[in-house]
Order: C-alpha cells, then sequence, then structure tokens
C-alpha cells in the first residue's frame, strides 16, 4: 500500500472538517452534507481495501516524519495498519459513514452554519479517531485520544446555549483528562524505562527484557486509568450518562460505537504487556465486572430513553473490560464490533423515536409506538435480542466467548456475568415493552405528528439491523462447528491469547443457562411492562437504583467540594493575607517607622547634642570590644 | 597650591566688583569666569603645567586625587552658579556677597583636599564651614532660614570644639600635628593608650558631623530644609564631598592598620545611616525636606568607600561626588524655581514643562542608581569596593544596602509618579530657554557618564 | 551583526518615535520597525552571511565589553520577541492611547533592551539591558491601565529591583573571583567556585530570576500587574519579559553554579511544583478574565522553572522551546482579552456570556488558544509539556506526577473560561457586541498557525535547542 493511500484515511475527513468549518458562512446544507459524507463514504472504501490488503500482506507501520526528536528518545509521526487497526478502521469509518448519513435528516432542523458546525465537528471526530487507532506508537494513539476527547467536549455541547450541556460537556472532558493523566504517566515510564513508544519496539523481546515485573504492572496499570477514563469505567464513568446531553447521533457514534471503545482497543493493541501482568488482569476483571453489574442495575429503573442506553453502554463495555482481563482479546474486539452494530442501532432508533416524539425522552411518555413507527420498531427488537444474547444474533456470539473465558478463569466471575446478562436482557426489553408495546401514553398534540422518519434515517437503520444480526457469524466458535475467522484474522497481532480449553460438554451447558436465563428475564420482562409501565416514583432499593447509587453525590462531597473549599482559601486566605499581606505589611512597615523616626528629629538642638555625646561614647565601647561584636555579626548574618 | 590661593585671591577680588559696579548680572558672569579660571589653573596644577611654589613644611601633600576633587569640585560649582545664578544673585541686597562665600568654601575644599597636617584640616574645614552658616541665613526676611542658620552655627561649633579636643589628645599622646606621626601604625594601635583612642574617635565624630551621617545628622535636614534651596544643593553635595575627602586624606594613610578596628564603627555608622536618611525620607511630603533626608541616605552609600579603604573607593568616592552633585544639582536648580515644594506641587509637571519633567526624572533615576545614568556607576562603585574587600561582613553590608537603595527608589519615584502620572498643573517660575538648555546638557551629562564612565574614571588615575 | 542590529533597530526607531509628530505615523512607525526587527532575527536563523555576534570595548576600566552571543536559545527567544512585538501592534492598532509618540517610543524601548538581554554575554552589559528593560515597562505600565496601576506598577518595580541589585552583588562577586577581573560570560563560566560560595552567590542570582518568572511565593506582583496594565503592555510582560527569568536561570546560573543547581534543585522543584498546584487552584477560583490567565501563565513558567532544574536533555528542550509556545499561546489569550475589553468593556465571568453567538469567528479563534493553553497534543504547547513532563519524572517520578495534576485543573478553568465567556446566553454587557475587527483577527490567525504547526511539526524549533542543550548538559 502506498503511504499516500493510508493518511488519505485520516486526511479525508480533516479536509472535510476544514472545508465545512472554515466556510460554515457561505456553504448549503446540501453541500455540506456531501462533502462530509462523501469524505468518510471515501476513506470507508480505502479502509476496505486496508482490510483485505491486510488479510492478504499482514501488517505494516508507515512513517511520515520524526514528531519529537529528544536525542534520549525519537518519536516518528508514524501509522501502523494491521489486523487490529484495520478491523477497526472499518468500524469507524463504516458506522461513522452511516451515522453522517442519519445525521443529515436528523439536524435539518438547525440553521446552514450550525449544520455545518455540527458536521465539521463529526468529521474532526472521525479524524482524531482514525489517528487513534491508525498511530504506530503510543504518542499518536494519545494524540487521537485527546483529540476524540475534545470533540465529545464539542458535540456534547453542541447546543452551546444551555449551560445544563455545558457542564456535561466540560465533565465528560475532566473525567476524560484524570484518566489521561494515568496515559501519560504509563507513555513517562515506558520512555524513561525503554526509550520507545512504537508498539512493534515496545512489544519486541529485547525490549520487554529491560521492563521488571513492577514496571509492566505499573505501566499497564496507569495505562488502564486511561482506559477507564476513556471507555467509563469505575470509577470514572460517571460522565458517560451525562453525555447523553448531546445530539442522539452523537451518543450513538462517539458515546457508543467507537470513541468509547478506545479504551478497549488501547488494551488489546498492549495485550502483549498486559498478559504479562497477573495483578492487573485481576483488576482488570474486577473492575469490568463491578462496572457491567452496576450499571446494569442502575439501567434497571431509568426512564429516559437515552439513559437507559448509556448504562448499557457502560455495561456492555465492562463486559469488554472482562474479557480483556481475562485474555480473550479476541473476544473483547468481537464484542466492540458487534456491540457498535447493535448499539449505534439502539441509539439511532431511539434518535428516530425521539425525533417522532419532538424531543420527548421519558418513556413513561410512550408506548405503543411499534404501528406509528414499524422500520424503527422492528430494527429496535432485533437490536434488543441482539443485546440480550440470544442466538444467532450477533451478541450471543461475542458475549458468549467473554462468559466462556470467564468461566475458564473463575466459575464465580461467569455467574457474575450471566445475572448482568440477565438483568440487560430485563432492562433492554422493559424499554422496548414501555415504548413500543402497550398504549400510547403522550400527549394529543404528540400523537398528531408522530412518524416514521425519513430514508435518510431509516437506511442506516436497517442496514445496522443486518448487521447486528448476521455480524455474529463471523466468530463462530469450532464448539458450534464453526471456525472463529475472526479468531484467524487478528491472531497475528493478539500473539499474547492463549486457546481456553473448556469440554464442549460444559460450553453447551453455559450457553444454555446464559440464553434461558436471557429468555426468561426477556419474557418476563415484557409481560411485566407491555400491561401497565411503572409509572410510580420508586421507593426503597429501586429508589438508590434510580438515583443510580448516588454515586455522583459522593463523587462531589469528597473529591469536587474539598478542591473547591481549598481554591476558595488559598485565594481569599493564604493569597490575599497570607503571601500578598505580607509583601504589603513590608511597606506599611515602612510607613510605621518613618513615621516614629521623624519624631527624633525633634528640631531641639539641646536632644542632638545629647545623642552625639552618648553615641560617641558607645564608639568608643565599640572601638575597646571590636573583636567580640565583630563575631557576633558574623555569626548572625553567616 | 594653586586652587588654594587662586580661590582665596578671586573672593577678594569678586568683593571689589561689588564695589566697582552694582549690576548683578555682570558680577554673576564675572564670578562665572573667575570659576572658569580657577578649574584651568587647578588642571595646570594637576599637570605640572604651571604651579605656584610655596614651601609649606609638609603640612601639604598634593596627589592627583586631590586635584581630581578640586577639579570636579569647581567643575561642579561652575555648572551650579551657570544654572542657579540668577535665583543666587537674587537672594540678598549685595549681588557678591554670597558668590564670594563660595569662592571661600572652594578655598577650604582646596585644603582639605591635601591637607598633611591635623591644624590644615582644621583651618580647611573652618573656612569651609563659615562661609556656609552664613549662606545657610542668606534669606534674611525668613525666620525658617534664621532658625536654620543659628542651629547650624551652634552645632558646627560644637563639632568644631569636638574636633579641636581631638586634636589636641593626639597632639597630646604623639606631641605632633602631622598625620604621618599621629595615626597609631598596626602594632601601636592593639595597646594605643585610652587618650589617643578617645583622640581619634572625636575626630571621627565631628568629620561624621559634617558630612551628615547618623547619629551626627540631626543638624542636617532642618538646615537644608530651612535655608535657601539653591545654597542647600550646594551644601548637599560639593560641601559634604569635601568632607569625605577630608576622611579619606586622613584615615586612609595607614589605612590597613586602622581598618580592621574601626569597620565595626562603620558598619555601625553606614546602618543606622541608611535606616534613618531613607527610611525617614519615605515619609516627607516637601520633596526639598525628602532631598535633605536623600542626602542622609547617600552619605551613607559614600561611607561604603571608607569601609572598603582601597583604591576602587577612591576612585568610586570621586566618581559618586560627581554623579551625586549632577543630579542633586539638576534637580534642586528646578526645585528652586517651584511655586511649592511639596509632592503636590510636583503633579503633571510633565504637562507643564515637559523637558523640566525629563531632567528632574534623569537625575532622580540617577539618584536611585538606575542604569543608564551616572548614579548606577557610583553605586556600581561603592557595592564593587565593599566586595573587593572579600569580607563576609562585606557582602552583609552591601546586601543590606541594596534593601535599602530599594527603599530609596520608592521615594524619589514617587516624584517621577507625580510628574508623569498624576493629573494637575504645577508651576514654574521665570523658566528662560537657555536655563531649560543648561539643564538639558546636565542631564545628558549625567546619562553620557552613565553609558560611557570611562570618559570620567580614564582620569582618575593616580 | 545580527545581534547589535536587533537591539539598534529598535532603540533608534524608539527614540525616533519620540519626535514624530502625526496622529497615525508613529503606529505606522512602530509597526514598521517591529517587522524589521523580525526580518533580522529571521536573517539570524536562517543563517545569513551576516556574522551573528559582536565583540567591541565598552568599559576598558572595568573590563568589561560590549560583546554578545547568540546561541539556540537567544535566536528562539529573539525570534519570540521580534514576533510578539508587530502583533501586538497590529492587534492593538485601533487603540487609542494619550500621548501615543512616547507609547509606541517606549515600547520599542522595551523591545530594544529585551533583544539585549536575550544576546549579552557580557556580565554588566546583561545587568545594564536587564534594569533597561524595566524602565520603559515601568513608565508604560504606570501611564496606560486601570486606577491602581500606578500602585501595582511601583510594587512590582521594587520587587524586580530588589532581585536585580541582588544579582548585581552576585555579579561582582563573581567579577572579582575571575583571574583578570572581567565580566565576560566565558571566565564566568571558567570560574571554580567552592561549594559555600555557590551556595552563597546562586541565591543572589536565583532571587532576581524568581521574581521575574514568577515563582511561588514571589509571585504577588503579577496577577495584579496583569489586570492593572494596559493589555498591550501586559502582552510583552507575560509573553516576553517573564521568559528573560527563564533565560538567565539557564545561561547565567546553571552553567557557573553546577553544583549549587544539583544541590538545591529538590528544594526549587518542590517550591516549583507547590506553585503549580496552588496557581492552577487560583486560577479555577478566578472572575476576572486577565487575572485568570495571569495564575495559569504562573503554573505553566513553574513547570519550566522546574524543569530546567531537571537537569536533562528531555526536559531542557522541552523548557527552550516551551519558552517560545508560552509566549505564542500568551499573546493569543491576551490578545483576545482586549478584544473582549475593547467590545464589552468588562472582563469578568460573571458580566460576560453567550459571545459565540455574537463573534464566532473570536470564539474559534480564542478555542485554539485554549486548546495550546491546555496542552492539547497537535497543539504547539503540547510537545513542550510533553517533553518537560517526561525529563521531570526522569528526575522524579513524584515531583512530576503530581505536577501532572495542574493538567486536570487547566482543564477546568480554560474550559470555565470558554463557557462563562463564549457560551450561555448574552448578558446586558454581551447584548450588542459585534465581530472583532480584521486586524485582531488577521493577528490571531497569525498565532492559530504558528500553534497548529509548531503543535504537528516542532523539529525545526527543537533543532534550535541542540547547541544550547548540548552546551549545559555537556558542562
Amino acid at each position: 500500500m502506498s503511504k499516500l493511500i493510508i493518511f488519505l484515511v485520516p486526511l479525508l475527513p480533516f479536509i472535510g472538517f476544514l472545508i465545512t468549518g472554515l466556510g460554515r458562512k457561505s456553504l448549503s446544507k446540501t453541500l455540506t452534507a456531501v462533502i462530509t459524507n462523501g469524505t468518510v463514504l471515501t476513506s470507508f472504501i480505502i479502509s476496505l481495501i486496508l482490510f483485505f490488503d491486510v488479510k492478504a500482506t499482514g501488517g505494516k507501520v508507515y512513517s511520515a516524519f520524526t514528531f519529537i526528536n529528544a536525542d534520549a528518545y525519537k518519536i516518528d509521526f508514524a501509522f501502523q495498519i494491521d489486523q487490529l487497526s484495520s478491523i477497526f478502521l472499518l468500524i469507524i469509518t463504516g458506522v461513522g459513514f452511516l451515522i453522517h448519513l442519519y445525521s443529515t435528516a436528523y439536524m435539518n432542523v438547525e440553521k446552514p452554519d450550525h449544520y455545518a458546525r455540527f458536521f465539521s465537528y463529526l468529521n474532526l471526530f472521525i479524524f482524531s479517531m482514525l489517528l487513534l487507532v491508525m498511530g504506530a506508537n503510543y504518542l499518536i494513539m494519545f494524540a487521537g485520544w485527546e483529540g476524540v476527547g475534545l470533540c465529545s467536549y464539542l458535540l456534547i455541547g453542541f447546543w452551546y446555549k444551555n449551560d445544563n450541556y455545558n457542564y456535561a460537556a466540560k465533565k465528560a472532558f475532566v473525567m476524560n483528562r484524570i484518566g489521561d493523566v494515568g496515559f501519560l504517566i504509563a507513555i513517562f515510564w515506558l520512555l524513561a524505562k525503554v526509550g520507545t513508544l512504537s508498539y512493534h519496539e515496545v512489544f519486541s523481546e529485547p525490549v520487554l527484557s529491560k521492563l521488571s515485573q513492577a514496571d509492566i504492572t505499573g505501566i499497564t496499570l496507569f495505562l488502564f486509568i486511561g482506559a477507564t477514563g476513556k471507555s467509563a469505567q469505575i470509577p470514572l464513568y460517571t460522565w458517560l450518562p451525562d453525555a447523553m446531553a448531546g445530539p442522539t447521533p452523537v451518543s450513538a457514534l462517539i458515546h457508543a460505537a467507537t470513541m468509547v471503545t478506545a479504551g478497549i482497543y488501547m488494551v488489546a493493541r498492549s495485550n502483549v504487556l498486559y498478559s504479562l501482568s497477573i495483578t492487573t488482569q485481576h483488576i482488570l476483571i474486577v473492575i469490568g465486572l463491578a462496572t457491567a453489574f452496576l450499571s446494569a442495575t442502575i439501567a434497571i429503573k431509568q426512564n429516559d430513553i437515552k439513559k437507559v442506553l448509556a448504562y448499557s453502554t457502560v455495561s456492555q463495555l465492562g463486559y469488554m473490560v472482562v474479557g480483556l482481563g481475562v485474555g480473550a482479546f479476541t473476544g473483547a474486539v468481537f464484542h466492540v464490533m458487534t456491540h457498535a452494530f447493535f448499539k449505534a442501532l439502539l441509539f439511532l432508533g431511539a434518535g428516530s423515536v425521539i425525533h417522532a416524539m419532538h424531543h420527548e425522552q421519558d418513556i413513561r411518555n410512550m408506548g405503543g409506538l411499534r404501528k406509528k413507527l414499524p422500520i424503527t420498531h422492528i430494527t429496535f427488537l432485533l437490536a434488543c435480542i441482539a443485546i440480550a444474547g440470544i442466538p444467532p444474533f450477533s451478541g450471543f456470539f461475542s458475549k458468549d466467548e467473554i462468559l466462556a473465558a470467564a468461566y475458564a478463569k473463575n466459575p464465580v466471575y461467569w455467574i457474575v456475568g450471566v445475572i448482568t446478562a440477565m438483568l440487560t436482557a430485563f432492562y433492554m426489553f422493559r424499554l422496548y415493552a414501555t415504548t413500543f408495546l402497550g398504549t400510547y401514553r403522550g400527549t394529543k398534540e404528540q400523537e398528531s405528528h408522530i412518524h416514521e422518519s425519513p430514508k435518510a434515517m431509516t437506511i442506516p437503520l436497517l442496514v445496522l439491523a443486518v448487521l447486528s444480526v448476521v455480524a455474529g457469524f463471523i466468530g463462530v466458535p469450532q464448539v458450534l462447528g464453526g471456525s472463529h475467522e475472526l479468531h484467524q484474522y487478528l491472531a497475528p497481532v493478539l500473539t499474547s491469547e492463549k486457546a481456553i480449553h473448556l469440554e464442549h460438554s460444559t460450553e453447551y451447558m453455559l450457553m444454555g443457562i446464559s440464553v434461558v436465563v436471557a429468555l426468561l428475564a426477556i419474557v418476563f420482562a415484557i409481560n411485566k411492562f407491555s400491561k401497565k409501565p411503572e409509572m410510580e416514583e420508586p421507593t426503597g432499593l429501586g429508589k438508590i437504583l434510580a438515583n443510580k447509587w448516588y454515586i455522583d453525590e459522593l463523587y462531589d462531597t469528597i473529591i469536587v467540594n474539598p478542591v473547591i473549599a481549598l481554591a476558595k482559601f488559598f485565594k481569599n486566605i493564604v493569597e490575599k493575607l497570607g503571601i500578598d499581606g505580607l509583601v504589603n505589611n513590608v511597606g506599611t512597615f515602612v510607613q510605621y517607622a518613618a513615621r516614629q523616626l521623624r519624631l527624633v528629629q525633634s528640631g531641639q538642638v539641646a536632644g542632638y547634642i545629647m545623642i552625639m555625646v552618648l553615641s560617641m561614647v558607645v564608639f568608643v565601647l565599640l572601638w575597646f570590644y571590636d573583636t567580640s561584636i565583630l563575631k557576633l555579626v558574623e555569626k548572625l548574618f553567616y | 597650591m594653586n586652587a588654594i590661593i587662586i580661590s582665596a585671591l578671586m573672593g577678594v577680588l569678586l568683593m571689589f566688583t561689588s564695589i566697582a559696579t552694582k549690576n548683578k548680572q555682570v558680577i554673576k558672569n564675572i564670578a562665572l569666569v573667575a570659576l572658569l579660571f580657577l578649574l584651568i589653573c587647578n588642571i595646570a596644577d594637576t599637570y605640572n603645567w604651571w604651579s605656584i611654589k610655596v614651601d609649606t613644611k609638609n603640612m601639604f601633600v598634593f596627589t592627583k586625587f586631590g586635584y581630581f576633587f578640586n577639579s570636579i569640585a569647581i567643575a561642579t560649582t561652575l555648572i551650579f552658579v551657570a544654572l542657579s545664578g540668577n535665583d543666587i544673585i537674587k537672594i540678598g541686597n549685595y549681588a557678591a556677597e554670597y558668590l564670594v562665600l563660595m569662592f571661600f568654601v572652594l578655598c577650604g575644599i582646596a585644603i582639605l583636599s591635601s591637607f598633611n597636617n591635623l591644624l590644615m584640616m582644621f583651618l580647611g574645614i573652618e573656612i569651609m564651614s563659615i562661609p556656609l552658616y552664613i549662606l545657610t541665613g542668606a534669606d534674611k526676611k525668613n525666620l525658617k532660614s534664621n532658625e536654620a542658620a543659628l542651629k547650624y552655627f551652634l552645632m558646627g561649633s560644637f563639632s568644631t570644639g569636638i574636633l579641636l579636643m581631638g586634636i589636641a589628645l593626639l597632639y597630646g599622646t604623639n606631641g605632633s600635628f602631622d598625620i604621618q606621626q599621629v595615626m597609631p601604625s598596626q602594632e601601636l594601635i592593639k595597646h594605643a593608650p585610652l587618650l589617643e583612642v578617645i583622640g581619634l574617635v572625636l575626630i571621627f565624630s565631628a568629620m561624621l558631623f559634617k558630612i551628615s551621617a547618623a547619629p551626627f545628622h540631626f543638624w542636617a535636614p532642618d538646615v537644608y530644609d530651612g535655608s535657601p534651596s539653591v545654597f542647600s544643593s550646594f551644601m548637599m553635595t560639593i560641601v559634604k564631598a569635601a568632607g569625605f575627602i577630608a576622611l579619606i586624606n586622613l584615615f586612609f594613610y595607614k589605612a590597613e592598620s586602622l581598618a580592621h578596628l574601626w569597620r565595626i564603627l562603620l558598619f555601625v555608622v553606614i546602618i543606622t545611616t541608611l535606616v534613618i536618611g531613607n527610611i525617614t525620607a519615605v515619609f516627607q511630603q516637601s520633596v526639598k525636606r525628602m532631598m535633605a533626608y536623600s542626602s542622609i541616605a547617600q552619605a551613607g552609600f559614600m561611607l561604603f568607600a571608607l569601609y572598603a579603604t582601597n583604591d576602587t573607593a577612591k576612585e568610586g568616592i570621586l566618581f559618586y561626588a560627581a554623579a551625586y552633585s549632577l543630579a542633586t544639582i539638576g534637580i534642586f536648580a528646578v526645585l528652586a524655581r517651584m511655586d511649592d515644594y511639596t509632592l503636590e506641587g510636583y503633579n503633571g509637571l510633565a504637562k507643564t514643562q515637559p523637558m523640566l519633567a525629563f531632567v528632574n526624572a534623569v537625575c532622580l533615576l540617577s539618584l536611585a542608581g538606575i542604569p543608564l545614568t551616572a548614579g548606577f556607576f557610583a553605586k556600581y562603585y561603592m557595592l564593587a569596593a565593599v566586595i573587593k574587600t572579600g569580607s563576609t561582613v562585606g557582602i552583609v553590608l552591601t546586601i543590606i544596602g541594596v534593601l535599602f537603595a530599594a527603599v530609596s527608589a520608592y521615594y524619589y519615584f514617587r516624584v517621577i509618579q507625580a510628574m508623569y502620572f498624576k493629573e494637575g498643573n504645577s508651576k514654574v517660575d521665570n523658566v528662560t530657554p537657555s536655563f531649560k538648555y543648561a539643564l538639558l546638557v546636565l542631564a545628558v551629562l549625567v546619562i553620557f557618564f552613565g553609558i560611557t564612565p570611562d570618559t570620567l574614571i580614564s582620569w582618575f588615575y593616580f | 551583526m545580527i545581534s547589535v542590529l536587533l537591539i539598534l533597530i529598535p532603540l533608534i526607531a524608539g527614540i525616533a518615535s519620540f519626535l514624530i509628530k502625526g496622529n497615525n505615523l508613529h503606529k505606522q512607525w512602530a509597526v514598521l520597525a517591529s517587522l524589521a526587527a523580525l526580518v533580522v532575527s529571521l536573517l539570524g536563523i536562517c543563517g545569513s552571511s551576516i556574522s551573528l555576534n559582536y565583540d567591541a570595548n565598552w568599559i576598558p576600566t572595568f573590563g568589561s565589553r560590549f560583546s554578545t552571543k547568540i546561541d539556540g536559545m537567544s535566536q528562539i527567544l529573539c525570534l519570540l520577541t521580534a514576533i510578539s512585538y508587530p502583533l501586538i501592534f497590529i492587534s492593538t492598532y485601533k487603540n487609542e492611547y494619550k500621548n501615543a509618540r512616547s507609547f509606541y517610543g517606549l515600547m520599542l524601548l522595551s523591545q530594544a533592551g529585551l533583544m539585549g538581554v536575550f544576546v549579552a554575554s557580557d556580565a554588566l552589559l546583561f545587568y545594564f539591558f536587564w534594569e533597561l528593560t524595566l524602565i520603559p515597562l515601568y513608565f508604560l505600565c504606570s501611564k496606560y491601565g486601570g486606577d491602581r496601576r500606578i500602585a501595582v506598577t511601583f510594587k512590582f518595580f521594587v520587587y524586580t529591583f530588589v532581585g536585580s541589585l541582588l544579582m548585581l552583588i552576585g555579579i561582582v562577586y563573581l567579577y572579582y573571583k575571575t583571574p583578570h577581573h572581567s565580566f565576560a560570560l566565558a571566565d564566568f563560566y571558567a570560574l571554580k567556585l567552592s561549594i559555600k560560595e555557590q551556595g552563597f552567590i546562586f541565591w543572589l542570582f536565583f532571587i532576581a530570576f524568581a521574581i521575574k518568572m514568577p515563582i511561588f511565593p514571589f509571585h504577588t506582583w503579577q496577577p495584579e500587574a496583569y489586570e492593572e496594565t494596559s493589555t498591550a503592555v501586559t502582552m510583552v510582560l507575560s509573553a516576553v519579559l517573564v521568559k528573560m527569568g527563564l533565560f538567565a536561570v539557564i545561561r547565567w546560573v546553571v552553567p557557573i553554579f553546577p553544583d549549587a543547581v544539583t544541590h538545591n534543585a529538590p528544594i526549587i522543584i518542590t517550591l516549583c511544583v507547590i506553585s503549580m498546584l496552588y496557581a492552577s487552584l487560583l486560577a479555577v477560583k478566578q472572575d476576572n478574565f486577565k487575572r485568570m490567565i495571569a495564575y495559569s501563565s504562573i503554573v505553566h513558567m513553574a513547570l519550566m522553572c522546574a524543569s530546567i532544574f531537571a537537569m536533562n536533555n528531555i526536559a531542557l528542550k522541552g523548557v527552550m522551546i516551551q519558552m517560545f509556545n508560552h509566549g505564542i499561546n500568551m499573546l493569543g489569550l491576551w490578545i483576545v482579552a482586549d478584544a473582549i475589553e475593547q467590545k464589552t468593556g468588562t472582563i469578568k465571568f460573571s458580566e460576560l456570556g453567550g459571545l459565540a453567538q455574537k463573534a464566532p469567528a473570536l470564539a474559534i479563534l480564542f478555542f485554539i488558544m485554549a486548546l495550546a493553553n491546555v496542552a492539547l497534543p497537535l497543539t504547539n504547547a503540547f510537545v513542550g509539556e510533553f517533553l518537560m513532563f517526561s525529563g521531570l519524572f526522569q528526575y522524579n517520578v513524584y515531583a512530576s506526577s503530581l505536577a501532572l495534576l495542574s493538567i486536570i485543573l487547566a482543564a477546568v478553568y480554560t474550559l470555565n473560561m470558554m463557557q462563562k465567556v463564549f457560551y450561555g446566553n448574552t448578558l446586558p454587557a454581551t447584548e450588542n457586541t459585534t465581530e472583532v475587527k480584521r486586524n485582531v483577527q488577521f493577528s490571531l490567525a497569525v498565532l492559530s498557525i504558528i500553534i497548529i504547526v509548531l503543535g504537528v511539526y516542532p523539529s525545526p524549533l527543537i533543532n534550535l535547542t541542540k547547541d544550547t542543550v548540548l552546551f549545559i548538559i555537556g558542562k
């Protein structure tokens, strides 16, 4: 592959960003749409070419120029196209394109310049995301890493007149920044120890041998802190639900399909390092399971359609982290992919609903929409089945792979996983039932103009629906008579992955249980909520869940407020009274001394002469006792 | 010898001119010419082109150092008269009298710059001081002026008494007035008799009085403030510098023997002087009085030279004298013509009289010791001289010194702030173009010496 | 020769501008002169045939010479100075100053002083220029600005004056240590000072520079000064003047007192880390645009200072390029601050809001500055901070990790500013503001381009630092 083509992949969206960004005043909506969609589509096509090229000839590094050269180390501005990145390229550009397409209709209400602004941001995001996955070293990855954070900030706060949105945007950026600090420390640690950041060097035997066990654990842990920020894991997950303030396509693209999986990508990319540290792996598993479970429980009690999906995203990301933790890297990547499809689909479906309901997001005011929005309904249902993990839908295969691996590590992990799976099925179908089944509960006024969304929105829905149904088949495990193409494809990059050995009987059993459990949950949910959805305010445990375990409040009290208080203290006490006070006091003291000394100048000659005589006496004494005094002075000053 | 004799002669001559003519301007111009002539004679003496030879029985020793100081003193007087001549002749009935007195002061200075004998020193100091008492009281109708004169005279005579006492004691212990004999040497000083020590201390104190160093400074603020502005600048600059020269002549001989003993005295004196001078100046509302205190502070800096007692110090004191005199004369030339001497009086001078404001600013910066002005190198010299001694106490002294330099910046800059940043319309009387240009020349001189001090220093090699 | 030109052009132009009559003439004159200086400094960097340095007698009796030494670092800082002034003049072209002649005159004089500081290789000459920069700025700050400007400026003046006088003592001390009593930089480098001497004189020098930077707890003059003085002058202060401190530490302290540096590094780095976190927290609580920028500037300066004392080539490289980048970013932020003040008449966050609707171009340009301020990758500041942090990390893991917390806070206060000023709904003050003038947009655009280009391709800048780093670390 020629360099130029490689660099076109990220450059095209960037050019799109520049054109639409600078020309947003003059460009017409259609022109904007054409340019931005066109660029992304082209990069998708190139990515396809790359995909097959890699399949044929394997991965390769393409270096543009030296980015940072600090004698001690030299970091290139280089891209690495291999199995892993090419898969992500497809997901990003593919799903990205569909969502661009969807947005052309969804954002049509905006004024041309804001419309253009939105698409320029989207393109910028695609660019940064591509940078992230294509980068051949951690620094370029970090550049993209922060870039996507920036774009998510911009897009969450897209309607910048609303201050709540701005706060949500800020929260997202800052929490990501906390993670980024971890990432940076890991980078510095690597540089300090091995003096290189490029993957193929870091993961090479000689370099690894330079790292002690402690180093590896430390580096991987700090990297993972970065991941918890981006991929919304405990403790840094609280920004993601708030991020739903952004336009729904954004939630679909950034906060479900692509950006939030950056953490997963990073760990998968560094699988060599991670597989070398048992400690880190355990921490990954624990965090992953905890996140998955916690957010699943919260999702049960949410009534905002997007919030439910947000928490389910967090939960699914938890699954992926578990997958990474138990060493099922393929499984994790597999789940990233399938999840990208059905979660994007869910969000877009939700968007279509919200669009139809005129920005009504509370599911308690919906219901019975299946007749009014047939396509949305069908696709949404398929996505729900997929995420619930019912075979042969895509979700089943990816999730099952992770669960199986978890079981192999420790059955307890598997149990938690299955429970979470059950919860997932439950809240998804609670959502589905309350929204689409039963009777319409919204206002007449809204009902009058509920309508199926335009083509530009339904086509992406259909495409994604197909994908969420069939995508699983590229990863059918041997036990089901498949050959797991994905596994074979990724094998060269995920070198450290060890095949897990389970009795076929056990595997069947595991699958069976999880499927049955999920089915039960579905049936239960549908019966419970299609007839009479829960309208009353929850109490007891339900209340706690509805309030998200009060985690936000907790953070405020133990972190945010103390910091603010400290800052206040510094500003009003230390700075004003303390340091500056000291400085000014010197001045005031001089003034004071001056006033006092002036009194000595009384104008009384007698007094003057008196003092003179006395001082002469003192002089004589000094003359005789000088040496001792000199010593004293020496001591005083030195 | 030229300077001593000719200055006296000129003085007498000038007295008679006042009989010949009543025209003050003429007399002033004659005085200027006389000063110029005096300067030439002194320079001639410096390079032995032509000099009056008198056998002084080794009571005088003429050194380049002394000559240069004379030249500086005469030159600054020249500039001073050229600038403020009109203000001088305005005071009093007879134009001549005050100009004449200045010549006598110069005569005294010439003696102080070259004495080698305690009696001569005494003569010099008296010849210099007595005219000053008169000059202080020059403004007969002004009560403040008279009070100042009286105070000055009282305390002056007191210090004279002390000086005489000291001389007497030294004579008593050594049986000689000759400095070489009188000044004790390294080994003697260890067990010098009490009387001798007292004698030395008395002389030292009397000299400190002349240079208005604390704690013998009390007369200074009242006198400088009370006497007519023109004369206060004269006293603050040239006369005070002469005092320093006298001190140096007196103590630099066998300095090393005295140095380590009286450095402790000087340490105390310097610090008290800096404290009193600077701190008190901070509070003054009247610029004139502020300058009076600042002159005490400057004396504190000049004392660094005595502390150091090395060649750098000698060069330094000359440079300092020149730089400080120029700046102070400049400021007072303007101040003498201001309507009111308070800070408010200076508000907005930059608008009404940009040129004068500029000159003032330059002079003030010079006093504060900011680079690009002569004042910087003056301060630099003092610090350098002390640091050169290499003693820790010395460095401590310099650190204290610079801290007070910062304080001094405070009150000098208050005037600048008043002139440039405060609104107001301050008045200056009869500003003639010639006056302006004379001032400009002075400012240029200050800056010139500030950029290339060599032009001045290169003369000082003795 | 280049070095002399760099000093002379603004100097002569400055003096001339006092004499120029006519209302707009001096503006054009100032822009022209500063552009000329820019051309010269570019010539210097591109390695033209004209010799860089110059050496002549100045005060033979003191053995002090008018000699200059331009190394990579000087190149960078001269370039920064040369770029800053035209942009300052252009961006504030529409502002009217009473007695404008002296305004532009003094500005150019200050530029001459700065250039002198960056090229001088004779201690006395260096001190000379060091003070020379201060005087015109003193007059500028006191003459133009807010109500409390006179007092504030004076505080700033005395603060720095004390510092520089202490440095003078140090210089003279070293002068007498040199064999033939000279002020030449080379002779100072050649000195072999005892540990005790170094420990003593080091502080005399460092305090002077710490005040200029400023480092906690000497920093209190800065926010006030920045707030009170007119923005054009503040640009000079924060974009260029503060760099004098860092520059001086690298050229005049590190090579002369190697032992003292290594010995005091822990203390100073601790101080720096403290001032980073302290200032960041203060920045979070500010309600005043200018004060906030001032504190964020303190954070960055502290980081640079700390990195110098990490004493490894990575950090040092970072410092040098960051000196340039920080200057550029500060310039940008101040230009925006000025534009906002001119438009709305206030710089209080509480009174601003919704400017993005009124002045979208300004909003975007400012956003780029803001990103540079939080050191986002692919902006110039990131490269510098990356190098510095990684260098600091090699010196001490905990110091650098603590310092890293400041980048979180940086995000907090920068985004706060962004949100409070540009987002949200308009307030009375911002109700009927309009897009900023072309000249402001132009200068901001230029800065943005520099920011992005150096962010993506920093090599040219990094290469400039090579020789200096080699010298310092090699020593």
